[in-house]
């Protein structure tokens, strides 16, 4: 973990208002992406954000400075997913969760994953980019239709996008490989 | 597959040759509306206080209590049955922030000395309200959305003045009341029910300043309803928020 994490998670566990806020900053986004894929309700999504967070800060002083804190908010994330989905259904676990009970079940478990680490990578990406690519893939909008959106030239959309693409494939690049047959 | 062909296919989404190539289901996440949504943008603040709670009290982040299932609301307009959590006069904890959710008894060991030290945490700051002390430790009390506002929370400051007693709402996700309509406060007790405010709401999430004339410990229940402009003054029965003073 870099200095700055390792600075970040002490003044978090000491309360600090800054540092709690920029964890929020930094997490939430794709804490609440494993949360609404895996249960698919908004309502129980922001509560599993919340109890999350809080699980991490109450987590905090016991964090291993040497570990990525991603990784380690993701899994605290997935499982507070799992309790809650199991608290709302008092069902089976669904399939996506099942490496959770008994067996290991590597796909699924690379789904929640791999959105967690889009998410992150969707908000690493300048404003303007992310504003293209989330108009051509969640909005399903053409070049075209993105410039007469935004007010730009279709060139600028082009440009934007094939930005947006690369610097997305170099930070996923690692996913990709992980999925890999 | 190399960067280049894995920023292509993420652009284009060329037709997989054959089989299904890697990267594809990155690319369907982009469509995803789960990779896109926002969290609360209140949502630090209510981490935040949940965390300054949770510093005072550990009883309130307990892992039971952080699972514990949120009771429906009812259909009668009186919304879920809310256990105060201000007694301490401490802020808004992740649990606290979710009116209604069941309260366990902890389970562990180490929270007897934890209830000792909040016995006298309370104590303390229940001898400071009651000698006039700061807004901070006003008590607190939450307030749930009835099935007529189910998204709506409440969470409650009251303060004992000299002219009556000052509630603040901390009113989060109630929609604005429509035209010709407007939301009515009420404190309830064995006498009958008193009003002790009116709002809107049209200016988005707040604080709602309300004065009862008369002693909460005689009215303990609050509930906010939906009353109609120019209609018959009084109680409509609309419940869209209820909860228990805590004063």
């Amino acid at each position: 973990m870099c200095p700055e994490d390792a600075d970040l998670v002490a003044r978090f566990a000491a309360g600090d208002d800054l540092a709690v806020k920029a964890m929020y900053e930094r997490f939430a986004r794709p804490v609440l992406t494993v949360a609404m894929s895996a249960l698919g309700r908004r309502d129980l999504a922001d509560e599993v954000v919340q109890m999350t967070m809080l699980k991490v800060w109450r987590s905090a002083g016991t964090f291993d400075p040497t570990r990525d804190l991603a990784p380690w908010v993701y899994s605290i994330a997935r499982r507070t997913a799992i309790d809650v989905y199991r608290r709302e259904t008092r069902a089976p676990v669904p399939k996506v969760f099942v490496e959770d009970d008994l067996t290991v079940d590597a796909p699924s478990f690379s789904r929640t994953w791999e959105a967690w680490e889009v998410r992150t990578a969707i908000e690493k990406l300048p404003t303007d980019e992310r504003d293209v690519v989330r108009l051509a893939h969640l909005a399903g909008l053409s070049h075209r239709e993105i410039a007469d959106r935004l007010g730009v030239p279709i060139g600028t959309v082009k440009s934007r996008s094939a930005r947006a693409h690369r610097r997305l494939a170099s930070l996923l690049g690692h996913v990709v490989r992980v999925t890999e047959p | 597959m190399n960067e280049d062909e894995f920023a292509e296919l993420l652009e284009s989404g060329a037709p997989p040759q054959g089989r299904s190539r890697p990267g594809e289901e990155v690319r369907a996440l982009l469509a995803d509306e789960s990779v896109w949504v926002e969290p609360d943008p209140a949502g630090a603040d209510t981490l935040l206080r949940a965390i300054r709670r949770a510093s005072v009290s550990p009883w309130e982040v307990a892992d039971d209590d952080l699972a514990a299932p949120l009771p429906p609301a009812s259909g009668n307009g009186h919304g879920p049955v809310l256990t105060p959590v201000g007694a301490t006069g401490s802020g808004r904890g992740a649990h606290a922030a979710r009116p209604g959710a069941r309260r366990r008894r902890p389970s562990r060991v180490p929270l007897l000395a934890a209830a000792a030290a909040l016995a006298l945490i309370v104590g303390v700051l229940a001898a400071l309200v009651v000698l006039g002390g700061d807004d901070h430790h006003a008590p607190e009390f939450a307030l749930g959305g009835t099935d007529l506002a189910p998204g709506a929370t409440a969470w409650a400051t009251v303060e004992h003045q000299s002219a009556g007693v000052s509630i603040k709402l901390d009113v989060r996700g109630l929609a604005p009341a429509a035209p010709g309509t407007y939301y009515e406060a009420w404190v309830e007790g064995r006498e009958g029910k008193v009003s002790i405010g009116t709002f809107h709401m049209r200016g988005g999430d707040g604080w709602i300043y309300l004065w009862s004339g008369v002693d909460p410990a005689e009215y303990p229940t609050l509930n906010v309803t939906i009353e109609r402009e120019g209609g018959a003054l009084g109680w409509s029965g609309q419940i869209v928020l209820h909860g228990q003073i805590v004063a």
